[in-house]
């Protein structure tokens, strides 16, 4: 951004011609305690709950630091600090506001990587929005709502034919760490480079290195000019961490609101409600279950209501929440998971004997749910995957039974045979999101039969082949499945054609 | 010091029961007296309260001392009272406990402080206009400190016990100084 001298003059001479000469009159106090970025204010008793404070600092540079008020007790008010407490002192000034935390929201902050108060991290500069919205708003009501009916595409094989994901659901990724629960938000992310959907990455707590391998992959893949990164660190402090998922959910309302399709991740919500335990804790409010505080439910709830699918008199917009918890050990009934899996429409569990074993992304077929269903599921890929998490569910069973005995009749061998190689079909690399289209054809291929003579080694050498040869060959296949979203019968015959025919090859 | 829940009960309390006895004025001023004992005569304040907040002194002794020390000299109440710090253990927050007791007893007779800051000495019929634009403003009898900062540049700070006025011009710059950077927050 270039700006010429005239032109700051001119903004200065503006902002002083309309300079008013109000009174201030606001409600003071001073801190008593402060530390862990948590103060206690003597008096403010006119402080609303929420409101933004602002404190003097130590030093009488003039530099203010704000506050947000969380508890207000008869003679006092406990705050949390948005930003430095080493240069508050006790005996510092304390101010209202009349304002409660607001963050800039619009496209300006796409492509951008800002904090949990909007203000940019990456060096480019000012983020140049025209409005800020309040961080903390009700979610929308019923009336304003429609069912979610729309696909959200991830790109991923294991997820699009089993737990659909529609746009304004919520739905949750849980697992252990290092299971790929990242991995399968960014490859949502990358499979919206082309769309309708702008993405928001909130990270809370993550490490500086995890967040900058974050934006790197969405660098490469040219997926970054779509998405904002909301990120709060490891060394931030807590209250910061406890406004960032906010702070990202009123970015991604901005697009909602008017009509367009936004997706936001939050990495991840351990972490959130760890850190607003520490604050909660620091303010005096008892502790509950595992120590977190009695409103660590509604915390949550009041964030991921805010995903919604609104109604065509409201535009029609909607904000898709992929919530992230990671779990200690697989215990996936611990406090908070089962706040979060209670809150949300369904989960995707990834566990890590899967992850090991090669089957990447190690969806857990069994767990996992999406409570929106088959209505958030193109046609196409309800005719091709409509028994495919039955019959899978059934393979694992027969697996962990057919263990015990050599001899199997003939219709379990098959069912096993069959359940291996669909294991082969849903695994996919990592940032390799594929199409309806190619989604489509490949699980076709797998639950109508023209794996079951390959070996399972080879699967996924036939399915980039195969891929390949549709695309070069029979190009009018994977349009026709991308705009009509169908599989006509048509269309399944060329399939067919298309697969023997290159089968024939394959073999030789 | 801390100004917490407990001081304020406390004060709450004795406020009450003094005004019970009818005897608010003269409790206020042992207390104070009690406080006060212990700044003006330095040394024997220190061997006092060092003794008075001693954790491995007994309350038996510790309230012997404070009956030989102010016994003859203050009312039964604010003795009372000394007691019972010393029986809780709150003998520490006491001076807290004085100022929130006076804070009460200046609320119950509709008087107010107020601390006017300005850049320059004001005149006395400036001060006398200033306390009475305040107590037309609030209905209370204003109890006024002026003080000189020369920080604020010109205008006028009052602080109305919880209630701040600022139209000073160091005020108006720093909220100009904001705007024009358009900075967000921070």
């Amino acid at each position: 951004m270039v700006l010429r001298h005239e032109e700051i003059t001119a903004l200065i001479k503006s902002e002083l011609e309309g300079f008013r000469k109000d009174l201030q009159v606001v409600d003071v106090g001073t801190v008593t305690e402060v530390g862990d970025g948590i103060a206690h204010v003597y008096g403010l008793q006119g402080a609303m709950a929420g409101e933004l404070l602002e404190f003097d600092t130590a030093a009488g540079t003039g530099e203010k630091v704000y506050g947000m008020a969380l508890n207000l007790d008869d003679v006092s008010v406990g705050a949390v600090l948005l930003g430095d407490d080493r240069k508050i002192a006790e005996g510092c000034l304390v101010r209202t506001t009349g304002r409660i935390a607001e963050v800039p929201v619009g496209e300006a902050l796409l492509g951008r990587v800002v904090d949990a108060l909007g203000k940019p991290l990456d060096g480019k500069g000012p983020v140049l929005t025209k409005e800020a919205r309040h961080v903390e708003v009700k979610a929308p009501g019923v009336v304003l709502r429609q069912p979610v009916k729309e696909p959200l595409q991830t790109g991923l094989k294991a997820i699009d034919s089993m737990i659909p994901i529609g746009r304004g659901q919520r739905e949750l990724i849980i697992g252990d760490r290092q299971t790929g629960k990242t991995a399968i938000a960014l490859d949502t992310i990358i499979n919206q480079k082309d769309g309708d959907v702008f993405c928001i990455y909130v990270a809370i707590g993550q490490k500086q290195s995890t967040i900058v391998q974050v934006v790197e992959t969405l660098k490469r893949h040219n997926a970054i000019d779509r998405t904002i990164v909301v990120c709060t660190t490891a060394v931030d402090p807590a209250p910061l961490q406890y406004i960032a998922p906010y702070a990202g959910c009123v970015m991604g309302e901005y697009f909602r609101d008017s009509g367009r399709h936004a997706l936001i991740i939050y990495d991840d919500l351990s972490k959130h409600a760890v850190a607003y335990r520490q604050l909660s804790l620091l303010l005096r409010r008892p502790p509950a279950r595992e120590a977190y505080p009695g409103d660590i439910f509604n915390l949550h709830s009041r964030l991921l209501e805010r995903a919604a699918k609104m109604s065509e008199a409201k535009g029609g917009g909607s904000l898709t929440a992929l919530p992230i918890i990671e779990t200690q050990a697989g215990d996936f009934a611990a406090y908070i998971p089962t706040n979060v899996i209670s809150i949300t429409d369904g989960q995707i569990y990834l566990e890590p004997d899967l992850f090991y074993s090669g089957v990447r992304p190690a969806v857990n077929v069994g767990l996992s749910v999406s409570r929106v269903g088959s209505s958030a599921q193109t046609k196409a890929m309800k005719k091709v995957a409509a028994r495919l998490k039955l019959d899978l569910a059934r393979y694992f069973e027969l697996a962990a039974f057919a263990q015990f005995s050599t001899d199997l009749d003939k219709a379990t061998k098959a069912e096993l045979s069959r359940g291996e190689r669909m294991i082969e079909v849903l695994k996919q690399d990592q940032c390799k999101p594929l199409e309806l289209s190619q989604q489509v054809i490949i699980i076709y291929a797998g639950t109508n039969g023209y794996l079951d003579d390959l070996p399972p080694g080879r699967i996924r050498e036939f399915e980039a082949q195969l891929l390949d040869v549709i695309r070069s060959r029979y190009p009018d296949v994977l349009s026709q499945i991308d705009s009509s979203k169908d599989l006509t019968e048509p269309i399944v015959e060329r399939l067919k054609v298309a697969i023997t025919e290159f089968k024939k090859g394959f073999k030789a | 010091m801390k100004a917490t829940r407990i001081t304020h009960r406390y004060a709450r309390a004795i406020f009450a029961v003094a005004s019970a006895a009818g005897v608010v004025r003269e409790t206020l001023a042992d207390l104070q007296a009690v406080v006060g004992y212990r700044e003006s005569d330095r040394d024997a304040a220190q061997q006092l309260s060092s003794v008075l907040l001693h954790p491995r002194v007994w309350e038996a002794k510790k309230s012997a001392l404070i009956d030989g020390a102010f016994g003859a000299g203050i009312g039964k109440i604010a003795l009372r009272c000394l007691h019972l710090l010393v029986r809780t253990g709150r003998l520490r927050e006491g001076p807290v406990i004085v100022d929130a007791l006076e804070a009460l007893i200046r609320e119950s007779e509709g008087r107010q402080t107020a601390l006017v800051s300005t850049a320059v000495e004001l005149s006395d019929d400036r001060r006398r206009e200033i306390v009475g634009r305040l107590e037309q403003l609030t209905g209370k009898t204003i109890e006024a400190t002026f003080s000189v900062e020369p920080r604020l540049l010109g205008g006028i700070v009052i602080h109305l016990g919880d209630r701040l006025i600022d139209g000073s011009v160091r005020y108006h710059l720093d909220t100009m100084r904001a705007d024009i950077k358009g900075l967000y927050l921070h």
